[in-house]
């Protein structure tokens, strides 16, 4: 047992100290500037940079409207799976695992292309004005278009998993036979019963958005983690105090989803 | 002829727990159990869930060790033995087949661990799948067999090292009630075939009664009567082995020295008897005679058919309620409200303290 | 496995199965299609775009375009093969250290009695495995960068350290590769029952034997599975490599990062697309080999 135990503090320990000494070594390396000691200036200057604000508005404002396309086209479809269309979950699990296959990488190299077709073919037609306004560099929806792609995978498995624990079918029968209508009792039975699953697909979406770098950069706008990148060209100390702050920013996100999902997990652990 | 190379090692192994003694955390599992498995019989441990019936399995096994006391199998001690090195084959509640083999390799599993070679060892396998009835599915992995056939493969893989002891922790619960029945028999028909020392955990005391030689009631940790099916029964050491072996009345009487009046009738008192004053009589409901009687002071209140006997409820005008098990063409009369008389036949009874 | 799961209530309710029946008719459908027609479009557009450009040149001259296999031959040559190569050698290496690494640490948290520490590791598995990209670069960089604290106090460019290279990177990636092992394997390990352990240990199985012959073997599927998540997340990894090294490491994601932002020859504008279909032939392999080991692991493990 004394055996058992001392691998398992070891693996443990190691774990431990490969994990904190970055976030550890980052913080050091923000606050101790050499020259000057220990100093918070780094993370002062934050607030007043150029580009900051703006630029975390964006990816929030990216962020909710990915999550609302997102949770509208697949809670209907995951629950209407789950209702009576079995021989559609084939389909949908494919097409919703696509994204996996075509890494973002490739994915925008694939938008560019698309994106050129607009000056290339369509300069003449009305189409054209839609592919000026989705670019618009204010808001540019085709990033919300890429981001729900993007999240598809994850809120696909989440969902998935949350309809798993409660039995859509005799939820919406229970109900229905207590003289609820059918969007009724959806709303009413079905969507209480996944508020851990909605906020997991919420939580993995923003954080999806919020640390998205690849497709946001080659299509040239400057949502948050461009910016990051773009700060820590001329200021290094201040893109790793972001970078530190954005982590803390991602765990404290977590830890609310938890509090708030914390009633619907202890009740599917305690099934379990 | 099978039997000849699958028989155990040698002759069969005597097992003794000697005041065995187990708690986890404040949870007394065992509480000084002590109780000898002679040899070639089929024990059954039976008893309520939390009685530490699986606890004194596992410890045969290897699986759990007790904080004081010893396991002997044949007058060794065995209690610090590791369990991969015990010689006992142990057949799980479920699920305990490896997924990733089929069932011929889950049965050779021991034999490959001990180094035996390919062919030998499929050939043994092959045997004990035989044994089994399922010497046609080898090639089929767990996933492809029915439950009752996933424990057949577990039997045979627990006899393919010729283990001195057979294990049984519960093998049957997790089966259709049909399944259990026939399987029930075939466990104990392999057994009394290879005469090999086992022991049965149940807490289904129909399955310990039809298969056992003896049966082992234990409760919290203690044993409270081991004996053989029909004494268990018949002449049941304790009142708690009394009402949790079969059904039993307890019907309010008077304790009077070494009778009880009871029902009108003064009956001589079976065993121990508690102080003088107000007792309960144990009485099984086969025991207990009803008669249709306008001036008795009982009615009927329930019939439940059960077949070739009816289950009739009588609550007597004091308010107790007595089960009697009647043959159903004699019950036929006995409606529900029907006015009864209740005697109990001239012989002496089991008394238990009125619990307060 | 699924499908009969979920035929069977209406086998055994034959009353209920004309209005199941009707229903599936309108209401599944329609409940699936905006999916559909959105995937079609946000995705299956520039996917048809990329397969499309990806076998198309364009000739300077005239302006007409011509089909040709020319694009995909140049993403395996040069310096592109050996970006590919690069990628995938980077991918493999980090995704097998992980494997390597995570599967100790989950059992250590599996087999541990403390439920804290256990959903505390889960937790933090699940933001770490999410802490890729920028953040993540600029982490390391001031950890084990040039003139990163750890490299300061240890003179560790003294000792041969280069964050900016390939085994730099490899430490980078572990980063959050482990906590993405540690969340796969950990419902596998949870999966293996105790039964087999103590099975196992009946039929005469030492600890060592018991691992070898029952536990790796079950596991497999899943450690090969999630070895397989590993490459691909690795394999499509940008962000991290483009902050932290810029072209130091030749890898594909960065040439064609390059290539998309005009830096190519000309006449191999549609390189760019040649290797992102590349890509996507290698993910499609590794989801080819996920997909069943997952499966065959989900019917050992249920």
């Amino acid at each position: 047992m004394a055996r058992l135990n001392l691998w398992r503090w070891a693996a443990l320990a190691l774990a431990a100290l490969y994990f904190l000494v970055p976030m550890a070594a980052s913080v050091v390396f923000t606050v101790d500037v050499p020259g000057q000691g220990v100093t918070l200036d780094a993370y002062r200057r934050i607030l007043s940079a150029d580009g900051f604000v703006p630029s975390l508005l964006l990816s929030l404002e990216l962020a909710a409207a990915t999550i609302v396309v997102v949770l509208l086209l697949m809670v209907p479809a995951t629950v209407a799976l789950r209702l009576g269309s079995p021989r559609l979950r084939p389909v949908v699990e494919v097409v919703c695992s696509l994204p996996l296959v075509v890494p973002p990488i490739a994915f925008v190299a694939g938008i560019a292309t698309v994106l050129k077709w607009g000056p290339e073919h369509f300069s003449r037609t009305p189409l054209f004005q839609t592919f000026v306004a989705i670019q618009d560099p204010d808001f540019p929806v085709v990033l919300v278009l890429a981001y729900v792609v993007m999240a598809l995978p994850f809120v696909y498995r989440a969902l998935d998993a949350g309809l798993r624990a409660v039995d859509v079918r005799t939820l919406v029968e229970a109900a229905r036979s207590c003289g609820a209508s059918l969007p009724r009792a959806l709303v009413g039975a079905v969507l209480p019963n996944l508020r851990g699953a909605l906020l997991n697909a919420s939580f993995l979406t923003l954080a999806l958005v919020l640390g998205e770098f690849t497709v946001a950069s080659l299509l040239g706008y400057e949502p948050f983690a461009v910016w990051i990148y773009a700060v820590g060209g001329s200021q290094a100390q201040m893109s790793v105090a972001v970078s530190v702050l954005s982590l803390f920013l991602t765990w404290a996100l977590l830890l609310a989803l938890a509090v708030l999902g914390g009633r619907s997990r202890t009740a599917s652990a305690s099934r379990g | 002829m099978n039997m000849t190379t699958l028989a155990t090692a040698a002759t069969a192994a005597t097992v003794e727990f000697r005041s065995l003694r187990r708690a986890f955390g404040t949870t007394v599992a065992l509480d000084g159990l002590d109780l000898t498995v002679r040899p070639g019989e089929l024990l059954a441990l039976l008893g309520p869930s939390g009685c530490g019936k699986t606890t004194a399995l596992r410890m045969l096994a290897g699986f759990e060790h007790p904080d004081s006391g010893e396991v002997l199998v044949d007058g060794e001690d065995i209690t610090r033995v590791p369990a991969h090195r015990r010689d006992a084959g142990m057949v799980f509640q479920s699920y305990s087949l490896f997924p990733h083999l089929s069932a011929l390799d889950n049965v050779a599993f021991g034999l490959r661990m001990r180094k035996v070679g390919t062919a030998e060892r499929r050939t043994r396998a092959g045997e004990l799948l035989d044994l089994v009835g399922l010497g046609d599915k080898g090639g089929r992995f767990p996933h492809q067999l029915s439950g009752g056939q996933q424990q057949r493969v577990a039997l045979a893989r627990a006899l393919a090292l010729r283990p001195r002891v057979l294990l049984l922790d519960e093998p049957l619960s997790a089966l259709d009630a049909k399944v259990r029945l026939s399987l029930r028999e075939e466990i104990r028909r392999l057994q009394l075939e290879l005469g090999i020392t086992t022991v049965f955990v149940t807490h289904d005391q129909e399955e310990a009664l039809s298969m056992a030689d003896r049966v082992a009631v234990m409760r919290a940790g203690r044993l409270e009567q081991c004996a053989e099916p029909a004494e268990l029964y018949g002449r049941p050491a304790t009142a708690f082995v009394a009402e949790f072996v079969g059904t039993m009345n307890r019907i309010p009487g008077t304790l009077d020295g070494d009778t009880v009046s009871v029902l009108g009738q003064r009956l001589p008192v079976d065993g121990e008897a508690p102080g003088p004053g107000a007792v309960d009589v144990l009485v099984r409901p086969e025991a207990v005679r009803v008669s249709a009687d306008e001036e008795g002071d009982g009615r009927v209140g329930a019939t439940a058919f059960l077949g070739a006997a009816t289950r009739v409820t009588v609550r007597l005008a004091d308010g107790a309620e007595i089960k009697a098990d009647l043959p159903t063409h004699e019950a036929g009369a006995l409606v529900s409200g029907a006015r009864v008389s209740v005697s109990l036949p001239d012989r002496p009874v089991l008394v238990a303290a009125r619990p307060s | 496995m699924t499908t009969t799961f979920t035929k069977a209530p209406a086998d055994v309710a034959p009353a209920a199965a004309p209005r199941q029946r009707r229903r599936r008719r309108t209401g599944g459908p329609l409940a699936v299609l905006p999916l559909l027609v959105f995937v079609a479009i946000a995705f299956g557009l520039p996917a048809l775009a990329m397969l499309d450009g990806a076998f198309t040149v364009k000739d300077q001259a005239t302006g007409a375009s011509s089909y040709t296999t020319a694009n995909l031959t140049g993403s395996f040559q040069g310096a592109y093969l050996t970006a590919l190569t690069g990628s995938v050698k980077l991918s493999a290496v980090s995704a097998g250290l992980a494997t390597l690494l995570g599967l100790p640490l989950a059992q250590a948290v599996v087999t541990s009695r403390s439920r804290a520490l256990r959903e505390a590791v889960l937790t933090a598995s699940g933001v770490l495995a999410n802490f890729g990209g920028v953040p993540l670069a600029f982490a390391f960089v001031a950890t084990l960068g040039n003139s990163g604290v750890l490299t300061r106090h240890l003179s560790l460019t003294e000792h041969g350290w280069d964050l900016y290279s390939f085994w730099g990177l490899v430490v980078v990636y572990l980063y959050f590769l482990i906590p993405l092992m540690v969340l796969t394997i950990t419902p596998a390990l949870d999966g293996l029952r105790s039964q087999w352990r103590e099975a196992a240990r009946n039929n005469g199985a030492t600890t060592v034997q018991y691992w070898r012959h029952v536990a790796l073997p079950v596991l497999a599927p899943s450690l090969l599975g999630g070895f397989v998540l590993l490459f691909g997340s690795a394999f499509a990894a940008y962000a991290t490599a483009a902050a932290m090294v810029g072209s130091a490491v030749p890898l594909v994601t960065l040439q064609i990062a390059d290539a998309i932002s005009g830096n190519v020859l000309v006449g191999q504008e549609n390189v760019a697309l040649a290797l992102s279909l590349d890509m996507v032939l290698i993910a499609g392999l590794v989801m080819a080999v996920y997909l069943p080991l997952q499966r065959r692991s989900a019917r050992w493990l249920a």
